[in-house]
């Protein structure tokens, strides 16, 4: 275990080192995880890409602290995350963590706008349904006429907002987006980074985004590729969204 | 092509080998479903066992001398009665208008006061009263046989209809739909057969405990031995097996028309709920109004066509599909119910309420099931236990009011009783004495009486006097066998004849204690000494039983004083007000066997709301998983569940109070117009509390389980794959 930070304001979103996870297979143990170490500053958007099975889900679910790493740290604002703690590790979902799934996941008994505010009733706000915040983020996403429906009347793409408006209904610290974009077309796709690059720029929200897509990667402030359970290179596309180029040539560089 | 895939052989081999691993991968729920079976089963085999070894007919009473046992034949049978020495036929002249018939069959018609009242009317036949107690309890097995079948039937279902995307890849893997369906039946044969076999080897040590218990179907001894009824037993295997199949027939129909592409379409894409009812279209709501409207225009009909027992059997089966119709029909009432729970709850455990009653709410049409089970089951309760509180009071007020003011005497052995010192005894302290014989059993229970100690109170009332020829009937009896004043009891032997004239029917005599059924105990004819009949025999005993009661109307009963007052002559052996204690006791022990179905019943209860809750969880095992990375924690997830099975016991307990209620109204309302009881409901506002929170308690305690697997199943895995 790292000491803790004393500074949060100057300790970065989040910080990672030496994580280590390994599932077992009968007898045999199959790392996934070898020591990986990674920073996320506030207010930053670092993409993470990488071959199937190279650990980028499992490494969001142990920043989400709904999976336990074997070894490591992980520190969120400068606190270290207390992985034997069950309530530690529920608020720090409920109020740091925002988590957009590649399957949505939306409760589909509760409608648009429940969907949304459901992490600030959570939080104890029984009025959320009504706050502006939820309004705010609807209107964001484009879906405010369509507050309520249910998820089975909304298409794929639509979920996916409806998602990413209810991880960042809390405002928090950091969102962690495992391939947002999977499932969605080309358009939508576009407009869930647009989304996740205003709340970096407005709301200093830092974002961990796991995609496929050099496209998509080169929306970040940061790029990390991930092989064999180590952080193996990283880049900061110069030219932002449309400077894909050096992304490809990282990809081949590495063999990924 | 699709004659191409008829011809696809069947491979019974991996159909049976897909099915083994699809039970022991959802091996909880497979054993609740196989637990189910075996305790609906042996409930109702445990019974069926009871029941085979149940005396039909009295046996011998051990407090009667051995001279005076009755040794004629069974009381159904219409055959000869041994008085004495002879053996007789009785049979019953009655005379109604101008035809005169002569029959010795019980006819038990209709209501007691009816008769008493001479009103002429008469009623639908009746039927043996603990012949209708056999049947009632047959009946009730098989309600919880019927809820056990619900509980299977809908955990079936729904277990399969959770693994069509399962099924669908087995199609697209080249698995023909007829190996998919046997692969289904393999389930259902195994859970049923598993089931039944189970259920049968619970049922014999059960019913093994019941009889040595002394437990039987009719309240009377159980026979000595221990009969198994082979046939029946093997009739109900074949039931539960029937039912474990009905589950599936439904689920097979869906395989021969799954839409591989539809099933296998992205869940995030479909309503992941497999079709929310938001609201209920069509006319479907006029179902149970029609049913009921067509039933009140038939029951008349079907009065008449049915017997009694049968026409009641019809109409609480009828009731409770009516009841499940309801339910299924009317779901907003359902939805309305929970609406209202949750807002109680909300107070407390707002978010949770929110969630719980959102979902349930949304799957109301689903819930239906559940809250149809725990409804019948708690209702089932309610009705017996207000049948068998009217039962109760009916013993404890006929105890009170009949026996509760005399003492009950007996003549030492050897001891004569010098008349005139007693005779002034009962007058100086106010004593009424009734001096019987010792009674004989058979059809007829026949006692004399001293017609001196009688005609003076018969006389008072302005009734004839009891002589030489007469004969007065209790209440019971002449009900039981129809007999009205003026007619006639005819004692026929191999050869001679004799005539008794039924002069009144009374309870009035009073009675006498014995331990035995108090219907028995009502039932007697009574004759006065100096019938020749009876010269050789209960003349003989004639005055060594005796009853005696105060003469003052305002003398609850006889003081110890007048008691002793009667020694030598008399000691008291028994006083009636100990009798009702005795009673009660008595039928408590009658009872018995419907405590054992109602315990069968709630564990059956228990294991299907558990079985539906769990399965419901293993099928929410990413909404959880949603939950939880969202920032809920385990406790929400235990209380959120439990608020489920809160809200299914509340609707449960509420519905089954209504329900259960009527069901007991209707059986009490049976019992008193067919049967020679004076039977009425009264409610029990503490004894319907206990059941509901019974009943909410039991779906607590169902929702347990399920919800610590909730907690157990990984959030990372259920997000991450589809």
């Amino acid at each position: 275990m790292s000491e803790p930070h004393t500074d949060p304001a100057s300790a970065p979103a989040l910080r990672i080192d030496g994580l280590t996870k390994c599932y077992r297979l009968g007898e045999e143990s199959i790392p996934v995880l070898r020591g990986l170490s990674l920073r996320v500053g506030a207010g930053e958007m670092v993409a993470i890409m990488g071959p199937s099975g190279s650990g980028k889900t499992t490494l969001l679910n142990c920043v989400a602290a709904i999976d336990t790493p074997d070894e490591g740290t992980v520190e969120m604002s400068g606190a270290p995350v207390e992985y034997g703690s069950e309530r530690a590790r529920t608020l720090l979902r409920r109020r740091q963590i925002g988590i957009v799934f590649q399957f949505f996941n939306l409760i589909p008994t509760l409608t648009v706008r429940e969907n949304v505010a459901l992490p600030r009733r959570i939080a104890g706000d029984m009025r959320a349904d009504d706050d502006a915040r939820v309004d705010e983020l609807l209107d964001r996403v484009g879906l405010k006429n369509r507050h309520g429906h249910l998820p089975h009347q909304l298409s794929g793409g639509e979920m996916q907002l409806v998602s990413i408006a209810r991880a960042l209904v809390h405002r928090p610290a950091l969102l962690l987006a495992d391939e947002p974009t999977g499932n969605v077309n080309p358009a939508i796709g576009r407009s869930i980074l647009q989304t996740l690059r205003e709340a970096v720029r407005d709301e200093d929200t830092s974002v961990l985004l796991v995609t496929h897509s050099p496209e998509h990667a080169a929306w970040a402030d940061r790029i990390c590729f991930l092989k064999d359970g180590v952080i193996a290179g990283e880049i900061a596309p110069a030219g932002g969204e449309d400077d894909v180029a050096p992304v490809y040539a990282e990809l081949q560089r590495l063999g990924i | 092509m699709a004659a191409a895939a008829a011809h696809i052989p069947l491979n019974p081999g991996l159909a049976l080998r897909l099915a083994v691993r699809s039970l022991l991968r959802r091996r909880m729920i497979a054993l609740a479903t196989l637990l189910g079976v075996a305790v609906g089963v042996g409930v109702v085999n445990a019974v069926l066992i009871v029941d085979a070894n149940t005396a039909q007919s009295r046996t011998a009473d051990p407090e009667l001398p051995a001279a005076l046992q009755d040794s004629s034949p069974a009381p159904d049978a219409e055959a000869a009665q041994r008085i004495g020495r002879e053996a007789f036929t009785i049979t019953i002249e009655r005379t109604r208008g101008d035809s005169t018939a002569r029959s010795i069959v019980p006819s038990q018609r209709g209501k007691l006061s009816r008769i008493a009242a001479n009103d002429g009317a008469p009623d639908r036949i009746g039927e043996e009263d603990y012949q209708a107690m056999r049947l009632a309890v047959r009946m009730a097995s098989l309600l919880a046989f019927f809820i056990g079948a619900v509980i299977v039937f809908y955990t079936m279902r729904y277990s399969v209809s959770t693994r069509a995307r399962e099924f669908s890849l087995l199609l697209c893997l080249g698995e023909s739909r007829r190996n998919v369906a046997a692969s289904l039946s393999a389930e259902a044969f195994l859970l049923g057969v598993g089931g039944t076999v189970i259920g049968l080897a619970l049922a014999f040590p059960a019913a093994y405990g019941l009889l040595a218990a002394g437990v039987s179907t009719n309240g009377r001894d159980p026979l000595p031995g221990f009969a198994v009824p082979w046939f029946e037993l093997a009739g109900m295997g074949l039931v539960s097996l029937a039912v474990v199949f009905l589950g599936v027939v439904s689920p097979l129909r869906d395989i021969r028309r799954l839409s591989i592409p539809d099933v296998l379409h992205p869940r995030f894409l479909s309503d992941g709920e497999g079709g929310i009812a938001l609201a209920q279209k069509g006319f479907g709501w006029l179902v149970p109004p029609m049913l009921a409207a067509a039933w009140i225009g038939m029951r008349p009909f079907l009065e008449d066509w049915f017997s009694v027992v049968y026409f009641f059997l019809f109409e609480a089966v009828f009731i409770a599909l009516l009841a499940v119709a309801t339910l299924w029909w009317l779901s907003p009432v359902l939805r309305g119910a929970i609406r209202l729970f949750e807002w109680l709850f909300r107070v407390a455990i707002p978010l949770e309420a929110f969630l719980a009653g959102r979902r349930m709410r949304l799957n109301s049409q689903r819930l239906v099931f559940s809250v149809t089970g725990v409804t019948l089951v708690f209702s089932l309760l309610t009705g017996l236990h207000d049948v068998t509180r009217a039962l109760k009071d009916e013993i404890a007020i006929w105890a009170w009011q009949a026996m509760g003011a005399s003492s009950f005497l007996e003549q030492p052995a050897g001891r004569e009783v010098d008349e005139e010192k007693l005779q002034q005894v009962l007058r100086s302290r106010g004593i009424f004495l009734v001096r019987m014989s010792a009674r004989t059993r058979g059809n007829f229970p026949i006692r004399l009486v001293r017609a001196d100690d009688i005609n003076p109170l018969l006389q008072a009332r302005g009734a004839p006097p009891l002589v030489p020829g007469t004969a007065l009937l209790s209440r019971t009896l002449a009900a039981r066998y129809d007999v009205r004043p003026g007619d006639s009891l005819v004692f026929s032997s191999s050869d001679a004849e004799h005539r008794f004239r039924v002069i009144g029917v009374t309870d009035s005599i009073g009675f006498y204690f014995e331990k035995m059924q108090y219907v028995d105990m009502k039932s007697y004819a009574v004759f006065s000494d100096g019938n020749p009949i009876f010269a050789d025999n209960l003349e003989l005993s004639l005055g060594r039983y005796a009853a005696a009661r105060p003469l003052s109307a305002g003398q609850p009963y006889l003081s110890r004083a007048q008691e002793d007052a009667l020694y030598p002559a008399y000691v008291t052996v028994k006083r009636g007000r100990f009798q009702g204690y005795w009673q009660r006791r008595e039928i408590d022990s009658d009872f018995l066997i419907f405590d054992f179905i109602l315990l069968g019943t709630i564990v059956l209860a228990g294991i299907g709301v558990a079985n539906t809750m769990l399965i419901q969880v293993r099928a929410r095992d990413r909404e959880f998983a949603v939950l939880k990375s969202i920032g809920i924690g385990r406790g929400q997830i235990v209380r959120l569940l439990l608020i489920e099975g809160v809200i299914i016991g509340c609707v449960g307990a509420a519905l089954s109070a209504i329900l259960g209620n009527a069901l007991g109204a209707i059986s009490v309302r049976f019992l008193d117009h067919f049967t020679l009881f004076d039977y009425a409901l009264r409610l029990s506002p503490m004894a319907t509390l206990y059941v509901s929170l019974l009943c909410v308690g039991t779906c607590i305690a169902a929702s347990i389980y399920p919800a610590f697997v909730a907690n157990r199943t990984s959030s990372a895995e259920s997000l991450h794959y589809e």
